[in-house]
């Protein structure tokens, strides 16, 4: 089993090619129909892989969207009820961030039962200002300590909307883990889940041995 | 203050940037070549906005009781948009945060991306794509 550590970016929009992303292995884009870079995956250096974006207001809505919905699915909903709802559907795979999302503390811990990733993006914090981005500041700091505390898989990604909003890898992670310490959480253990997570996405999507969590196909 | 022995003076860090833009994305760029030799007489707009800008986002981040980052654009290149930032060394990564903020220069939409953290100007040359004979010593 190859323990090289493995970086994963999301983004919202199609990534050509960009000297902001820098230090990742491989970008999972969540775009309302985007499936044109599929065969990218296995040449190019830096992989994009697809991913099938969903956004629902209420339950109903994401229920039915999931009912259609393949592949490795990503819910942003600005609602608790539908972000709890979406965790407990064995579908989805990632919870994704935006300014307006709203998680709440059982959220975090039912997702770590279900092992339901939780992303945190850097966007959020470029497309607001002033009150607005303290607030953010400090739910980010308290959801960080919660996702350490309970063990949940987590990923920090630039949740670029435009190439502009993206940023090199050393750049968020350096600005992730001073949020982490200023919210008292363990560096190391910090950067340590994130590394976890985001191998194991990585491997889901690209590894071809891999099949779940301790199983693979060993080579030779 | 002045006078301090070395073991008292403030220690410094260097961070090798480069500003991407759409403008830079498409590959024209002003062909002038200017150096700032600090904050109070930066040479050129995008160096002196750059300033303003960091220097808004460190108040507004930290506000003045963490503010004192030590800030100064030791050298700003327009034609490849890349630049030294010095700051104090304990808050090297507060500027890198402030640098990842900084979304707009002038009314033009832009990202800063650090390229390297060094302890001498010398040491944080290689991060710059351009010749190191430029680099103001």
């Amino acid at each position: 089993m190859s323990c090289k550590s493995r970086y994963v970016d999301f983004v919202r929009f199609s990534l050509k090619q960009s000297e902001l992303f820098e230090g990742y292995d491989l970008a999972v884009c969540f775009q309302n129909g985007f499936q044109n870079c599929f065969n990218d995956v296995k040449n190019s250096q830096n992989t994009v892989y697809p991913g099938t974006f969903i956004e629902a207001d209420n339950v109903s809505e994401l229920k039915k969207k999931l009912r259609r919905a393949r592949g490795f699915i990503g819910v942003l909903s600005p609602d608790v009820k539908v972000n709890r709802e979406a965790i407990m559907r064995k579908k989805v795979h990632v919870i994704l961030d935006s300014e307006r999302r709203k998680l709440d503390y059982a959220s975090v811990k039912l997702a770590a039962e279900k092992d339901v990733v939780i992303e945190v993006s850097l966007s959020k914090f470029l497309r607001v200002k002033g009150f607005k981005r303290m607030k953010l500041l400090d739910e980010t700091r308290l959801l960080l300590r919660l996702l350490v505390k309970f063990g949940t898989p987590f990923v920090v990604t630039s949740g670029a909307e435009n190439e502009l909003e993206l940023r090199p890898r050393y750049q968020l992670y350096s600005f992730f883990s001073l949020l982490a310490r200023d919210a008292g959480v363990d560096e190391l253990k910090f950067l340590e889940s994130l590394r976890n997570t985001s191998t194991r996405i990585y491997r889901r999507l690209v590894d071809e041995n891999y099949i779940i969590d301790g199983v693979e196909i060993e080579s030779g | 203050m002045k006078g301090l022995p070395p073991a008292l003076r403030k220690k410094k860090r260097y961070v090798a940037f480069k500003i991407v833009s759409n403008r830079s994305n498409r590959g024209d760029s002003s062909p002038s070549v200017s150096e700032s030799s600090g904050s109070e007489n930066a040479g050129s707009d995008i160096a002196r906005n750059l300033w303003h800008e960091l220097w808004q986002n460190v108040l507004s981040l930290y506000g003045e009781w963490y503010g004192n980052v030590g800030l100064r654009i030791e050298y700003f290149d327009e034609k490849s948009m890349e630049g030294i930032i010095r700051c104090s060394r304990d808050r090297v990564e507060f500027v890198i945060a402030a640098l990842t903020f900084v979304t707009e220069l002038g009314n033009e939409r832009v990202a800063v991306k650090t390229l390297g953290v060094s302890g001498t100007i010398k040491g944080c040359r290689r991060f710059l794509s351009l010749t190191s004979e430029s680099v103001k010593k």
